[in-house]
């Protein structure tokens, strides 16, 4: 076994926990350009009646309400805690790196007596944040939203493709005059791929342009 | 002859939109010359005095400049450095020069001047209309005769040699009004949607704004209070500080799709030296915009004159030679003719005169004149033939003389031929518009009787078509009509509606007036050695046309696929329109009764780079991996295997094996020691829902309202036509909550099949679906005595066989982290899957492998690949959907009838009782065993039920499925479908061989393993 990679070594004490994009470090480019994954952050997929969603304000929810307005999020007023609108009847709930199975538990609980299903999709998929002037162009070069500052406001979520990627695009919602930051929530396995579209997407801007890892013998 | 043809000096002294302060040396065919900034390679090759340009695509004769823009038929050659980094059928028109352009001609060897496929001209006689067709109906092997020698004379330039190294951008927009074409009614209809607010998008092919206002004499034409040039620029740079407008020039609309969706073809670098190409630029860039309004303001294209020797160079449209002079500075030539049907074309003579050179004659077809036109040519002593026209030229690889005679009232000829020397004949047969983006919108078009062409008619999507385009002609009538369009598309986009502001133009420009057409050109040469060219691209005549008619083509779509004519990179641009009136003509029918030929996208050919954009090399493809993949790929030998986007080790090679040995190797040791593999991959989907148990029982076959929380079962997917779809095991979580695992490729089709299912056929369940694949990596562990080695992982379940059951699931730990683990099986072996969060999933597998002696471990642990597993599976005559099923298998097909329940209904059951799917002689799978037990049948083989194979057709029982060499059985097993398979056991059939012999195979039962323990093999 190739000892070289620090991340194949024999395991020693506790667990290890890796990453989808552990081996990327984040890139910059022109005017504060920066690409980065936000790693490990919790991640539950809720599917729950439309009817009842609105009236449902769970306390492990803190305070957040699960929008109800296509392509909406509401987000706590710390900040650590976001529920995502992705379908009629389905949400995601962002959370703190982990703090997803606290609470999965809790949800479990105070759901209790609904239909309602709560799936832990916290490594299923990977945050990757773009921040910067640019990035509604650099995204306009993957994605067929419309990118528009009319058309996509801050705390908006809009699944897409990006090339051959399902993913959502979610602007965070940010103070007022920061720069704006899009969350691209991607398949684990594709984030790689995905990741170095996006640094070849924002090639003009300055950043560089990485390849996805690649290099498998595939002829015998 | 023609001593004017001068060589130098065709640049005028002042004006143009050129830079004369940087002039610009490349080379064209090897000849270096000069040029300045703001040149096309076009109007730099003219004011050098050179012509022609090219050769044509079929007879090889000298093609030379005709327009001035993208409409150009046949002035195209090879553009680039080198081999690979060359591009064939570039315009010269549309290429602008820069420092070091090499350029070369195409179509012609050994050179341009001297070629010998002119020999194509010699015997053009025997190269008629349909010629192709012609052989492939000749006698028998005529095209097989004449294939190699069409092939080789054909095609347009030379290919790249090797893969492009550009790199190229593709991108999307949405607008609220794009805007195509920006001379002054695009200009105007992008200004009036801008200052509604809408978001707009303004296009121009060329290199600047300003359309046709580009070639008119500087001066000429105010704006409001101010000279056009001026104006413009104060409107661009408005549209360029409003943030919600993008202006593009060097980009083209090239199609206009459904849903007001249109490509546009940007070329970012094209023009620029390669020292000034910054890296990080894409050549060229697509735009994929979604418009809400699109205006179209493409302009009008000029028509040539269709008469016999119309094709040398040195004949050009009357428009064209007036750009080149206004825009570029450019005499293209210094004793001109101007040919025309219509009063645009005297304007060049005017300008031209101007500028310096000479007007040998105006003739002009029209007897009726007006007077004011008269009057100011013959005031510049211009020689005038009205009823006259240009019957013949002279020259041969450029224009020495026209031929001019007089045209009697019935339009025949009715003099002797005055011949007038000239280097240049400038013709007009009057303006068309461009319509090719409407037509391709499925707008509607009519035929306009005073323009003699088609224009936009009724638009099929939000589309407004302006200006030239729209027929209007006159400038401020552009204005008037781009600013209205504008102003109305922002408000059809939801903008306020506010009255633009009147742009008053001050002009002295000369619209066509009154046409008068005539289809061709009567010539006094028998009709035999007329050579009128309509395209001149594809090297049609009026001769090709007339020969199409005769041999029964009348549709014009017919013509045109029969002649060629309108094919070609140019797509007839300029051809067309004379293509359909001189078959209207033949026919004795009205042109809008014959009709036109299709518009179709592209308008004009895009790179396949740019259409590929930033997709291609490694970010061509995603390609999906496991959370193991670091450690797989680390392996010393390992070889891969692509299984739908993922990829899988296919077998870890040890050092001096093959891939045959490696995968032996791999498939024993999962019987005797302890086989790992990855299966994170598998499909999985939370179903949860208070009718998730119905909901199982409808889309399985079987029955799962007694699966207890705890257990799993094995289930089989069908489609509704009753043919196996997927297959995996579902385990119990609870009893409304179920974890369903499905084929690696079939995940997300099982998802979409679910969800349709609860969506449209029974709203009425309530059953949520998730997809959870890639939440958890999977770790199967697999053989005998493999329980000690979960014991040692787990925290805190005892894996014991005994107690912990076959198909039973358990939520355990391994150092604290939650890990699910299932009791399945797909090699038949005791097996364990540990199910970890896929973040874990690298460390699971480092641990289990930690624990192999080779680590200092205790386990003789082997990692496997899928092409072991496959064997493996085999060995124990498990199915593999998509290998030994084709999407015509049933489950009794298969073999698998006690997967079937007896009663309740599922997705298929019905169609299980079809006269076809329940006649009993449908093909069933069954194991096969070679006579010789080494030979290892190909996949795919046919099975036969003779030794020999006997006369054709032979007759196919069935085909074999998988097929592998056993190291567990110490001898080769196949699976296939056999037509009455399995009431065949026992019996002896024929496996087809490619050059040998058939190969007896015996027919078994698919589960090998108890085969052979019953003995049977």
């Amino acid at each position: 076994m190739a000892q070289s990679d620090p991340t194949l070594k024999p395991p020693q004490g506790r667990p290890e926990r890796l990453s989808a994009l552990a081996h990327r470090a984040p890139l910059s480019g022109d005017e504060g350009l920066t690409m980065q994954e936000a790693a490990h952050l919790g991640k539950l997929v809720l599917r729950l009646d439309e009817s009842v969603a609105g009236t449902i304000v769970p306390d492990a929810l803190n305070g957040v309400h699960l929008p109800t307005l296509p392509c909406c999020s509401d987000t706590s007023a710390t900040g650590t805690l976001s529920v995502l609108w992705l379908g009629p009847d389905e949400w995601m709930i962002v959370s703190e790196a982990g703090t997803e199975q606290t609470l999965q538990t809790e949800l479990e609980l105070q759901l209790k007596g609904q239909h309602f299903q709560l799936s832990n999709v916290t490594d299923y998929y990977v945050c990757i944040d773009i921040t910067g002037p640019q990035t509604r162009e650099i995204l306009m070069n993957l994605t067929t939203l419309d990118m528009h500052r009319r058309s996509f406001e801050a705390g908006q979520v809009k699944g897409s493709i990006l090339g051959h990627a399902n993913a959502f695009v979610w602007q965070l919602h940010t103070d007022t005059g920061a720069t704006e930051t899009f969350r691209l929530i991607v398949r684990s396995s594709m984030a790689d791929y995905l990741w170095c579209l996006i640094s070849r997407s924002a090639r003009l801007f300055g950043m560089a342009e990485e390849t996805p890892l690649s290099g498998e013998r595939l002829v015998i | 002859m023609a001593a004017s043809r001068q060589k130098t000096g065709l640049r005028t002294q002042q004006g143009g939109r050129i830079n004369r302060d940087k002039p610009v040396s490349f080379t064209f065919d090897g000849k270096t010359y000069q040029g300045f900034e703001g040149d096309t390679l076009a109007s730099a090759l003219l004011a050098n005095g050179q012509h022609m340009v090219a050769r044509s695509f079929k007879y090889h004769r000298p093609r030379g400049i005709v327009a001035a823009g993208a409409e150009d038929p046949a002035a195209i050659v090879q553009i680039g450095p080198d081999a690979v980094e060359t591009d064939p059928n570039t315009r010269v028109t549309e290429q602008e020069i820069f420092e070091g352009l090499r350029a070369s001609a195409q179509n012609c060897w050994p050179s341009l001047s001297f070629d010998i496929g002119i020999a194509n001209d010699v015997f053009s006689d025997f190269f008629p209309a349909g010629f192709y067709y012609k052989t492939f109906m000749g006698p028998p092997l005529s095209w097989m005769r004449f294939e190699p020698f069409i092939r080789k004379a054909a095609g347009l330039g030379v290919a790249p040699t090797d893969r492009d190294p550009e790199q190229y951008d593709s991108t999307n927009r949405h607008a609220d009004v794009l805007v195509v074409g920006a001379g002054p009614a695009g200009l105007a209809a992008a200004k009036a949607a801008a200052d509604a607010g809408a978001r707009v998008i303004l296009v121009d092919e060329t290199n600047a704004i300003g359309g046709a206002l580009l070639s008119e004499p500087e001066g000429s034409v105010s704006l409001g209070s101010k000279p056009a040039d001026v104006a413009i620029q104060k409107m661009v740079d408005e549209l360029h500080a409003n943030p919600d407008v993008t202006v593009l020039t060097r980009t083209t609309a090239f199609g206009y799709y459904g849903d007001n969706f249109v490509g546009l073809w940007e070329r970012v670098t094209d023009h620029l030296a390669p020292t000034d190409r910054v890296t990080h630029m894409p050549r060229q860039r697509v735009w994929r915009v979604r418009a809400k309004q699109v205006i179209l303001a493409t302009g009008a294209l000029e028509r040539p004159m269709v008469f016999d020797g119309n094709d040398r160079p040195g004949i050009m449209l009357a428009g064209a030679v007036r750009t080149f002079l206004n825009r570029y500075g450019v005499l293209c030539g210094r004793m001109a003719v101007i040919f025309a049907n219509n009063d645009s074309a005297w304007a060049t003579a005017f300008d031209l005169q101007d500028a310096g050179a000479q007007i040998a004659a105006i003739v002009d077809i029209r007897r009726n004149l007006s007077g004011a036109l008269l009057q100011k040519a013959a005031h510049r002593g211009i020689p005038i033939h009205a009823g006259s026209a240009i019957v013949g030229t002279k020259g041969r690889s450029h224009v020495a003389a026209a031929g001019i005679r007089v045209l009697d009232a019935s339009g025949m000829i009715s003099s002797k031929a005055n011949w007038i020397e000239c280097d240049l004949i400038a013709n007009s047969c009057g303006w068309a518009p461009n319509v090719a983006l409407f037509s391709q919108s499925r707008g509607k078009l009519f035929y306009d009787d005073d323009l003699k062409a088609f224009r936009p008619g009724a638009s099929w999507q939000q589309e407004r078509s302006v200006g030239a385009a729209n027929g209007a002609y006159d400038l401020q009538d552009c204005l008037d009509e781009g600013r209205n369009a504008g102003a109305a598309a922002a408000a059809d986009a939801g903008f306020k509606k506010r009255i633009p502001r009147v742009l008053k133009a001050s002009h002295t420009m000369l619209v066509q007036r009154d046409l008068q057409i005539m289809p061709q050109i009567p010539s006094p040469k028998a009709a035999k050695k007329v050579r009128a060219f309509i395209d001149l691209q594809d090297d049609v005549t009026t001769k090709d046309i007339k020969i199409a008619i005769q041999e029964g083509l009348h549709s014009v779509e017919h013509i045109k696929r029969y002649t060629t004519t309108g094919m070609g990179t140019d797509q007839g641009k300029i051809a067309n329109l004379n293509a359909f009136a001189f078959i209207a003509d033949h026919l004795g029918k009205s042109v809008p009764d014959v009709g036109v030929t299709t518009f179709r996208q592209p308008y004009k050919p895009v790179t396949m780079g740019a259409l590929a954009g930033q997709h291609v090399g490694a970010h061509f493809m995603p390609r999906r991996t496991t959370a193991m993949h670091p450690w797989h790929k680390a392996q010393r030998d390992v070889v891969f295997e692509p299984v739908g986007d993922w990829l899988r080790p296919r077998a870890f090679l040890r050092e001096g094996e093959d891939f045959h040995q490696a995968v032996q190797r791999e498939t024993k040791a999962a019987r005797t020691g302890i086989g790992v593999l990855d299966a994170s991959t598998l499909g999985k989907i939370d179903v949860r829902g208070p009718d998730a148990r119905e909901f199982l029982n409808r889309i399985y076959t079987n029955a799962w309202s007694k699966l207890a929380p705890g257990k799993c079962r094995y289930g089989l997917m069908l489609k509704e036509d009753g043919m196996v779809m997927d297959d995996g095991v579902t385990a119990c979580l609870a009893d409304d909550h179920f974890h369903m695992t499905t084929t690696t490729g079939g995940a997300a089709n099982v998802l979409g099949h679910l969800e349709d299912y609860l969506q449209t056929e029974w709203p009425d369940l309530k059953v949520y679906l998730t997809t959870t694949t890639e939440q958890t990596a999977v770790a199967s562990i697999c053989g005998p005595g493999c329980d000690r080695l979960v014991a040692d992982l787990l925290d805190d379940v005892d894996p014991d066989p005994e107690t912990f059951k076959f198909m039973d699931w358990r939520d355990a730990h391994i150092q604290g982290i939650p890990v699910r683990v299932f009791r399945i099986s797909f090699t038949g072996e005791l097996s364990y899957e540990i199910n970890i969060d896929a973040s874990y999933g690298l460390w699971l597998w480092k641990k289990i492998f930690a624990l192999a002696d080779s680590e200092g471990g205790t386990y003789d642990i082997t990692p496997y690949g899928t092409e072991a597993m496959h064997v493996l599976r085999a060995e124990k005559g498990f199915i593999i959907v998509g290998q030994d099923t084709d999407g015509t298998a049933t489950p009794f097909d298969l073999g698998m009838n006690w997967i079937v329940k007896k009663s309740g209904d599922f997705v298929g059951r019905r169609s299980l009782s079809r006269s076809d799917t329940s006649r009993d002689d449908r093909k069933q799978l069954v194991g096969l065993v070679t006579e010789q037990p080494d030979f290892v049948l190909m996949e795919g083989t046919q099975i036969i039920g003779s030794k020999d194979e006997g006369a054709v057709p032979v007759v196919m029982l069935g085909h074999v499925t998988s097929s592998y060499f056993s190291p567990n059985l110490g001898r080769s097993i196949a699976m296939a479908m056999v037509e009455r398979g399995q009431g065949r056991a026992g019996e002896t059939l024929y496996a087809s061989r490619k050059g040998e012999a058939p190969m007896a195979v015996r027919v078994v039962g698919t589960d090998f393993l108890k085969e052979r323990s019953d003995g049977t093999i």
